[in-house]
């Protein structure tokens, strides 16, 4: 069943979380009504390597990507009562593709296990690899940069970025990893991005999530819009980071499911429908997916 | 910045702190101001969708607090409101729905559990108008016309707004407008509090329910409206000192005090108010609303034996708050009663998508005929003559409340012997540039 997003949205809660259902209610409680959980994926052992010590879950052997099956968390209706959560949650399943070189055909081989995820992210740590997002890869809904990475720091295509917008595609700050972090530059460097995106694109597809394991740095949508401001999104832009984009970010990855070719058009003419009418429609040529009149 | 903890943002707090924002609208009146010919039942009859409201009484030994409280709580409980679930938006602007109810009561529902920013929000006022505030995939997939309302953002446009008046001549079956109407809001469902007020007596107010029950809708239970009071003993009570020495006179009688407490600062002689006068008078009456004693340092002041503050959370339609309105004045001026003044303060729902009237200005009324003074479509003035509002003019009459500074339309009422003065603010806080075009729904 296609599920819509609905109020206050946070798109990434990471899925390697020791105690993931106490998180997403955590999430729920301060007001968040629909909730993505993150799957991370790395195809390059070499980002894998240098990032953490821990090893990812991400069955990178040789040229293929095992992509796990979506995380589900199931909330029993006394789970809610007991963290005070009287809206009906909306929980959907996130992939993030980590990866760097263009030329491993990981992508075709795991189409199928791509398709049953709800929205899909990918990080792309070269200049190829965000050409190739941006410009190619058909099933891209969010581009998630990782603002300590190389490509960030240097300078990123700005006409990529406006192609990326105009193919509906929502770039993503991360809160999470700011909080809490003794690290001052994870703070720079994500307030930076978010400059940037302002400057390329006036901030217009640009949400905030949380991309966090655990329930201490979540903050209510309150203080996220806040926090978005000093990303260097106005103050309608915040608000929208939260709860409008969200909306549009699964509404496009809903219709990007479908199939671009798929178009079910249903014209109801009422009862006065003369018999030869519908013989003539009966016998009409068929039209090949995407022919034009 | 957006104010914190939008979703469980509780009412607007029943302090005039908000009412000194507007002091560059506070101007002096004399007695033969008037600026308009509104009457209060009007001002009140705009106030749509209240879910608080309070009453202030100063009490005397001859008529204490304990007398009073039964008589007053019984007034307030008999209004009663429901809750139906997933209800569909065309059973609100179906024909039989309008001529049973809409026409002969006051009909009120407003979406349940929805946030103004990011939910999709319905409200069905008094006047028969179902307004409803879309997200633009909502909108966009009901198929019927509106406009991009204000927000923040000018472009993209995120909220849709769409009003239909169910009382127009032409809105019935079998036009085509109708059918449309009610086979585009098939799709929609939202969970509504509801209550009605017929305008018979012999009618009884539950009958709605027990229509939505009989289509098959999950209906809860009657909710009575829950009642607070507190008893504040030897209170230094606010006195209406600009109304000249006879009137502080009269007010210092009723209770029972013969000496006038003259303080440097009360403009006994003079017979036109000035904003200091005023602005202490609604602070204290303010204090007294959050159960706080005022201090006796400015203002004039009497004291009183007892104060009784009722807090009221509920759900009364205008029918309702008239009534209560009209019944505190029969106690007011009753013999047994003898108090100064009577106060009563509405708080509307914070969630309301829409209201009736422009951002909230000071109005008092000076002649004897309970009449306010309002400025009608004043929302085009901004009161510092700072940006002008960009504003086309559209015949619904409705404003959009803020989406994300939240604050409930207000409204404070001063009841006193020969007169009645009345503040309201709308559920907009601050002013913002505005724009919508009109719609060819509203006709």
């Amino acid at each position: 069943m296609q599920k819509k997003a609905v109020g206050y949205c946070d798109l990434n809660i990471l899925s390697d979380s020791k105690d993931l259902k106490k998180t997403v209610l955590e999430a729920l409680r301060l007001g968040f009504q629909t909730i993505a959980i993150n799957t991370v994926v790395h195809t390059e052992p070499s980002y894998e390597e240098s990032k953490s010590n821990k090893k990812k879950d991400s069955g990178n052997k040789g040229d293929q990507c095992i992509i796990p099956a979506p995380t589900r968390v199931s909330l029993s209706p006394d789970d809610l009562k007991q963290y005070g959560i009287a809206e009906e949650p909306v929980l959907l399943s996130r992939l993030t593709l980590v990866y760097k070189d263009t030329t491993r055909p990981f992508l075709h081989k795991a189409k199928a296990a791509i398709e049953e995820y709800d929205v899909v992210a990918f990080t792309p740590l070269s200049e190829e690899a965000f050409k190739q997002v941006c410009q190619s890869l058909m099933y891209v809904d969010i581009i998630c940069l990782d603002p300590d990475s190389q490509l960030c720091s240097s300078k990123l295509p700005r006409n990529l970025c406006r192609l990326a917008v105009e193919r509906d595609m929502y770039f993503e700050l991360q809160y999470g990893p700011c909080i809490g972090s003794r690290n001052i530059s994870s703070w720079q460097s994500t307030i930076r991005l978010g400059h940037l995106l302002s400057d390329y694109i006036n901030s217009r597809n640009v949400i905030v999530t949380s991309a966090t394991a655990s329930p201490e740095p979540i903050r209510s949508p309150a203080d996220v819009i806040a926090m978005a401001r000093f990303f260097g999104l106005s103050l309608g832009a915040a608000h929208s980071s939260v709860s409008a984009l969200c909306h549009d970010t699964v509404h496009c990855a809903l219709q990007r499911r479908a199939g671009a070719n798929k178009c079910n058009v249903l014209i109801d003419f009422g009862d006065n429908v003369s018999k030869d009418n519908v013989a003539n429609r009966k016998n009409a040529p068929k039209r090949k997916a995407g022919e034009m009149l | 910045m957006v104010r914190g903890n939008i979703s469980k943002y509780p009412a607007a707090k029943q302090s005039l702190q908000m009412y000194s924002q507007e002091q560059s609208s506070l101007k002096s009146y004399s007695k033969t101001d008037v600026l308009g010919k509104c009457s209060l039942d009007v001002g009140i009859s705009q106030q749509d969708f209240v879910t608080k409201l309070h009453l202030v009484v100063p009490c005397t030994n001859d008529n204490k607090s304990e007398d009073l409280l039964p008589q007053l709580s019984t007034l307030i409980t008999n209004y009663k409101s429901f809750i139906i679930r997933q209800l569909h938006l065309d059973v609100l602007v179906s024909y039989e729905f309008i001529q049973s109810f809409i026409k002969l009561g006051e009909v009120q529902c407003i979406s349940e559990g929805t946030l103004l920013g990011s939910h999709d929000c319905c409200a069905l006022y008094p006047t028969g108008r179902l307004s409803l505030l879309l997200s633009h995939h909502t909108y966009h997939a009901l198929g019927l016309e509106g406009s991009p309302v204000t927000n923040i953002l000018r472009k993209p446009h995120h909220r849709y707004a769409v009003h239909i008046n169910t009382l127009s001549p032409g809105f019935h079956p079998p036009r085509r407008g109708y059918e449309r109407t009610l086979s585009c809001l098939r799709k929609l469902k939202m969970d509504f509090k509801v209550s009605w007020e017929p305008n018979s007596a012999s009618v009884c107010p539950s009958s709605i329910a027990k229509y939505f029950s009989d289509l098959g809708y999950s209906v809860g239970p009657l909710i009575s409206p829950t009642v607070r009071h507190t008893v504040l003993s030897k209170v230094p009570l606010p006195l209406i000192s600009w109304q000249g020495k006879e009137c502080l006179q009269q007010q210092l009688r009723l209770l029972g005090q013969e000496n006038v407490t003259e303080t440097p600062e009360a403009r006994c002689d003079e017979h036109i108010e000035t904003d200091a006068d005023v602005l202490s008078f609604l602070e204290d009456v303010g204090c007294l609303l959050l159960d706080i004693k005022p201090k006796s340092s400015s203002g004039a002041r009497g004291l009183a034996e007892q104060v009784l503050c009722l807090h009221c959370d509920g759900f009364f339609s205008a029918a309702a708050v008239r009534r209560i309105l009209v019944n505190v004045r029969a106690l007011h001026e009753s013999p047994e009663m003898r108090c100064p003044w009577v106060c009563l303060s509405l708080h509307s729902h914070p969630e309301t998508p829409f209201e009736r009237r422009g951002t909230g200005k000071c109005h008092r009324n000076t002649t004897n005929s309970h009449q306010i003074s309002s400025e009608k479509k004043d929302c085009g003035r901004a009161s510092s003559g700072g940006l002008p509002c960009a504003r086309a003019s559209c015949d619904c009459g409705m404003v959009e409340c803020d989406q994300h500074a939240l604050g409930a339309g207000a409204l404070l009422a001063v009841i006193t012997a020969d007169q009645d003065a009345c503040w309201f603010r709308g559920g907009s806080a601050g002013i913002r540039h505005r724009y919508y075009t009109k719609t060819s729904n509203n006709k």
